[in-house]
């Protein structure tokens, strides 16, 4: 387009600029079908219905307490979840809920000894299935090993045939966050007991301070010039940002411990964390286990989400490390063609019944 | 010459020094004891006003938001109970109809004894009628 073009179309490139942002709120995020199949406090567990469904082993999806699971069902053509239920799997989500003051004494403890643990015996039961799979990302993935990894009450056998854990931490090291939150500057026990539950907007903007002119300035300059070249994705750039401004609240304890744990005294690889007078080892992890690290990764980078791979049991490991970021490498663009096909091929070889 | 083309890489250029210099900065250590300080005193100033303001509604005799996060804890707390009833519950159904399950299994099929008769008077033998004994 040459510069005379362009400066005839910046009025219209400015209003249609204006225009993508103001209706950002409006755009859909996860629409695919789905039932409540059950609820606890805040809780939801939501089935997909494969209507095509060839492989009897469910599969759980566990995502992060700090933002929202729609990223697995981001919008039509770009859905994790709808790539699986073409699979022919039967996929459930567990959405954490919209935390608020009245769950800041949830801590890690409830989020997995209670609402993980009943989420995976509600889809069990909801399927009719005696063995599922558990795909966690980001915290949730973290939350996922914590379950795997707990010690066994009764002899009770782990229905978890398979766990996929995505972009997740199990160290600190190598991030940012630990030079911010693991040392003695930052009083977590302060924090927590004057916030019932930390703002999300206050973690976002902690994120978003990582990269502060890329994700404060940069974003927005590259959609300018592609409203201006008249190649703006309007649908992929409203979804995706949506998803990035909707932030839920972190209720104190689970921030006071998630901070603690991981990133000021390193628990959980060591196997040092206890829920409810229950070790967590990960060396209990023997399930079929696949890890995807991502080589861009500033939030959770290779050095805290690979040592997983050293600590389980698991005799039928496989790691992805692919390039890409946090969310982008599971969730992006080049996500359904580059990565997607990779957890279908592997789930589907060790989903049969 | 492209005057506007120089300026647009001139100002890439620009934002990605300053972006490298500002991912610089936010790992120091001063920023990393700004940060901390900035959360802590944030968490403070919002703690203050959020407890006068709820005294003050108090005073009023109204509702404010420690009254509703009381309420919506109860009925966690209750919600809680439920769950647990309802697992009961699940988990009693769960053995009934294994139980029920083994015995429609089950091999030998146990037969019922025969109730023993109650004793009748003696009545004198009817030579045209053969009495049927079990």
């Amino acid at each position: 387009m040459s510069r005379l073009a362009q400066l005839g179309r910046a009025p219209r490139a400015a209003l249609e600029f204006t225009n993508i942002l103001l209706t950002t709120s409006d755009a859909e995020i996860g629409c695919t079908p789905r039932d409540l199949v059950w609820s606890h406090r805040k809780t939801s567990l939501y089935r997909y219905r494969s209507a095509n469904r060839r492989h009897p082993i469910p599969i759980l999806l566990v995502f992060a307490l700090i933002n929202r699971p729609e990223i697995f069902d981001l919008r039509p053509g770009q859905s994790l979840v709808e790539d699986l239920l073409a699979a022919g799997f039967d996929v459930y989500l567990l959405d954490w809920g919209e935390l608020d003051e009245e769950d800041g004494e949830m801590g890690l403890a409830e989020f997995v000894c209670d609402e993980l643990h009943w989420a995976v015996r509600e889809t069990l039961y909801s399927s009719g299935q005696e063995e599922l799979t558990l795909v966690g990302w980001c915290i949730g993935g973290t939350l996922v090993t914590m379950y795997l990894g707990l010690e066994d009450e009764d002899g009770h056998v782990s229905p978890v045939r398979n766990a996929m854990l995505l972009t997740t931490p199990i160290e600190a090291g190598g991030t940012l966050y630990l030079k911010w939150v693991g040392g003695k500057e930052f009083d977590v026990d302060f924090i927590a007991d004057n916030f019932t539950v930390v703002p999300g907007g206050g973690i976002d903007l902690a994120n978003k301070l990582m990269k502060p002119v890329k994700n404060l300035s940069t974003t927005y300059r590259q959609l300018w010039e592609k409203v201006l070249a008249g190649e703006a994705d309007r649908v992929g750039y409203q979804s995706m940002a949506k998803w990035v401004a909707a932030n839920p609240p972190f209720p104190s304890k689970a921030f006071r411990e998630w901070v603690t744990w991981i990133y000021k005294e390193n628990r959980l690889a060591p196997g040092k964390v206890e829920l409810r007078g229950r070790r967590v080892d990960l060396r209990r992890i023997d399930q079929n286990l696949l890890v995807v690290t991502a080589g861009s990764d500033h939030i959770t980078p290779r050095e805290g989400t690979e040592p997983v791979l050293d600590l389980v049991s698991s005799e039928d490991v496989t790691h992805l490390a692919r390039p890409g970021g946090h969310i982008g490498l599971v969730a992006g663009s080049k996500a359904k063609r580059e990565l997607w096909p990779s957890l279908v091929s592997w789930l589907e070889e060790r989903s049969a019944a | 010459m492209d005057r506007l083309g120089d300026a647009e890489r001139n100002l890439k250029e620009s934002e990605a020094e300053f972006s490298a210099a500002a991912e610089d900065f936010v790992a120091r250590p001063q920023f990393v004891s700004l940060l901390a300080f900035a959360a802590g005193n944030l968490a403070a100033t919002t703690r203050i006003a959020t407890d006068v303001f709820d005294l003050a509604l108090r005073n009023l005799r109204l509702a404010g938001r420690q009254d509703v996060v009381s309420l919506a804890k109860q009925l966690g707390r209750t919600e809680d109970k439920l769950e647990r009833v309802l697992q009961e519950i699940e988990g009693l159904r769960a053995e009934a109809g294994r139980a029920a399950a083994a015995r429609a299994e089950s091999p030998t099929v146990e037969r019922l004894e025969p109730r023993a008769r109650k004793s009748r008077p003696q009545r004198s033998p009817d030579p045209d009628r053969q009495a049927s004994t079990e």
